[in-house]
């Protein structure tokens, strides 16, 4: 049987739930090419269900206790909620600026959300770890060698897009009151 | 007695700020102005109130309030580019307007009755292209205070408000414009400049041909203004909305997500992998036994705690871990307690210390069964272990002594 280019890469990556980015080509469009394959691949072998988004693809599944998900979401919620309180336009921010760890660390330690980032374990004493994390599932990418700085991926738009569906949520919540 | 144009004037030109701060006021208020509010301003600027209705800059009303004069509030919103911003129910009726005028000039012959016809035809076109510059520039205004929200509105408004601005606005005002729909009068102002430009060439009667030129650049002028308005539609303010809308969008939805992690209310997961292959049984399987065992052993003798701490502050209390160890016996997966146990103190737990706290399999109190057929991935912050599955338990010769 004929393997489809890549195969190994693609099937490690996203079982060790990596993004794969529109950005790595040649991933990309191999998974992209023979989407109807993988996506049987992944759902009979292991029961997960491949999603490919324009610019990035990844792997779900309703039976995992993962956390890091979760601690992400809120993770990208404090920094937006800084960068607006900052008037900066954080979606262009996101999107296209460079983040240094300190500048991180100082919105994760801010008095509003150091206890909400301590419960949730995201620190752990260390950010750069929690990055790292970050930085192997392709949801940020360091700019320097000494990995100090860095860029979040177009991976971040499954988050930003949870925020907006928490927020039409919010208001049909609301104009169901107001009715 | 009625003042005369210039009195008028001269009282608008001394009295400036005092007639914008009036239509301020005014168009906040639908054109309404009520009494005492009228009244402080006057006496704010030493202005009698009386002036103001006799010069008919406002009309008093039954209730003894009062509403600016339609002809000045046009005229104000003109001057000061502070525009209403109106339906585009509005905007639209000038397409039928025009169509129906356009139809009967090029139906009738009666010369007089052309130019008639002509003249109103540009009185059409030219009150059209005035409200489309005031819709737009009115739009444009109040994205821009959207944007930069000094009524400090909380994002769920600025989404709706973006949104309503968009939907009733926007996009009508864009579908009155589009020169795609056969039907948009942008279409109708072609044919009739088409029209104005034969005839204007062609009538005989010098007056008629001088309406016709005149019809002819009103139109062109109309063509051109209606292209820098959807150039500010399109390029500028539709894409100023829109993200004024995602961007207030997100932020409501960061807001509710912070809020419901801080009530501990957070059950979304994306279900993302944890990161570890699946459990395969690896070829070198006796091997990695061994190597685990011998890094145990190696790791023992290699504590070496200068001033009696460790790297990270970390010092390996063997002691204690095997006391709970003993407590909890018999264990079926004793690497897993171990990775457990550490993880508690650390979440990104490292090899080494992972393998130092496995030496406990060796003591003497303790008997280890290996499941040969078993095995699982240990995911340690530096390397992922395939390790066996060993069951622990008190070893009952040591009971005997």
């Amino acid at each position: 049987m004929h393997y489809p280019e890549y195969h190994k890469q693609l099937v490690n990556d996203l079982l060790e739930g990596k993004f794969i980015l529109w950005s790595d080509h040649q991933l990309f469009t191999s998974l992209k090419k023979n989407k109807d394959f993988y996506a049987e691949f992944f759902q009979e072998t292991y029961g997960y269900e491949l999603i490919i988004r324009n610019e990035y693809a990844y792997l779900t599944s309703d039976d995992t206790d993962e956390k890091l998900s979760r601690n992400f979401t809120v993770f990208l919620a404090i920094v937006c909620y800084e960068l607006s309180q900052n008037s900066e336009n954080f979606k262009e921010k996101l999107e296209f600026g460079e983040f240094t760890t300190d500048e991180i660390l100082l919105y994760l330690e801010s008095p509003t959300f150091s206890e909400l980032v301590s419960e949730l374990g995201i620190l752990e004493n260390d950010l750069n770890r929690f990055l790292k994390q970050l930085a192997r599932r392709n949801l940020l990418q360091y700019t320097d060698k000494e990995q100090y700085k860095f860029r979040f991926t177009k991976a971040i738009d499954l988050f930003l897009t949870l925020a907006e569906v928490v927020a039409h949520e919010k208001m049909q919540e609301m104009d169901q009151t107001e009715s | 007695m009625k003042a005369s144009g210039k009195t008028v004037l001269n009282f608008l030109a001394d009295n400036y700020i005092f007639i914008e701060q009036v239509f301020g006021i005014a168009k906040s208020n639908n054109f309404f102005i009520p009494h005492e509010i009228l009244e402080a301003k006057c006496l704010q600027f030493e202005i009698a109130i009386e002036k103001l209705a006799s010069y008919r800059i406002v009309q008093v009303l039954g209730d003894g309030n009062y509403e600016l004069n339609k002809r000045f509030s046009d005229f104000l919103a003109f001057l000061l580019d502070d525009f209403r911003l109106d339906l585009p129910e509005s905007i639209k009726k000038y397409q039928q307007s025009i169509a129906q005028i356009f139809t009967q000039l090029c139906e009738t012959e009666e010369t007089s009755k052309q130019e008639d016809l002509a003249n109103g035809l540009v009185s059409e076109i030219q009150e059209f292209t005035l409200q489309i510059h005031a819709n737009t520039h009115s739009l444009y205004d109040q994205a821009m205070e959207l944007k930069s929200n000094k009524k400090q509105i909380d994002y769920v408004d600025k989404v709706k408000k973006a949104g309503h601005l968009v939907k009733n606005y926007i996009k009508p005002l864009n579908d009155i414009l589009n020169k795609e729909d056969p039907q948009a009068l942008i279409r109708q102002l072609y044919k009739v400049s088409d029209f104005a430009n034969l005839q204007r060439h062609n009538v005989q009667d010098l007056l008629l041909r001088k309406q016709f030129e005149k019809l002819y650049q009103h139109v062109a002028y109309a063509n051109e203004e209606i292209l820098k308005n959807i150039a500010l539609i399109t390029k500028e303010l539709t894409p100023l909305l829109e993200r004024i809308r995602t961007e207030s969008l997100v932020l409501t939805g960061v807001n509710e997500i912070l809020l419901k992690a801080r009530k501990g209310k957070i059950d979304w997961k994306v279900g993302l992998q944890r990161g570890k292959r699946p459990g395969v049984y690896a070829s070198n399987f006796e091997l990695d036994v061994k190597v685990l065992v011998e890094n145990a052993f190696r790791q023992q003798p290699m504590i070496i705690i200068p001033d009696g701490v460790a790297d990270d502050n970390w010092i390996f209390d063997k002691d204690a871990y095997k006391e709970v160890l003993l407590q909890q016996l018999p264990v079926k997966n004793f690497f897993q307690w171990c990775f457990e146990q550490l993880q508690k103190e650390e979440a990104d737990l490292k090899a080494e210390k992972f393998y130092i706290l496995s030496a406990l399999l060796f003591e003497k109190e303790i008997r280890a069964e290996f499941q040969k057929t078993e095995k699982f991935t240990i995911d340690l912050a530096d390397y992922e272990l395939q390790v066996p599955v060993v069951s622990v338990e008190v070893n009952p010769s040591t009971q005997e002594n």
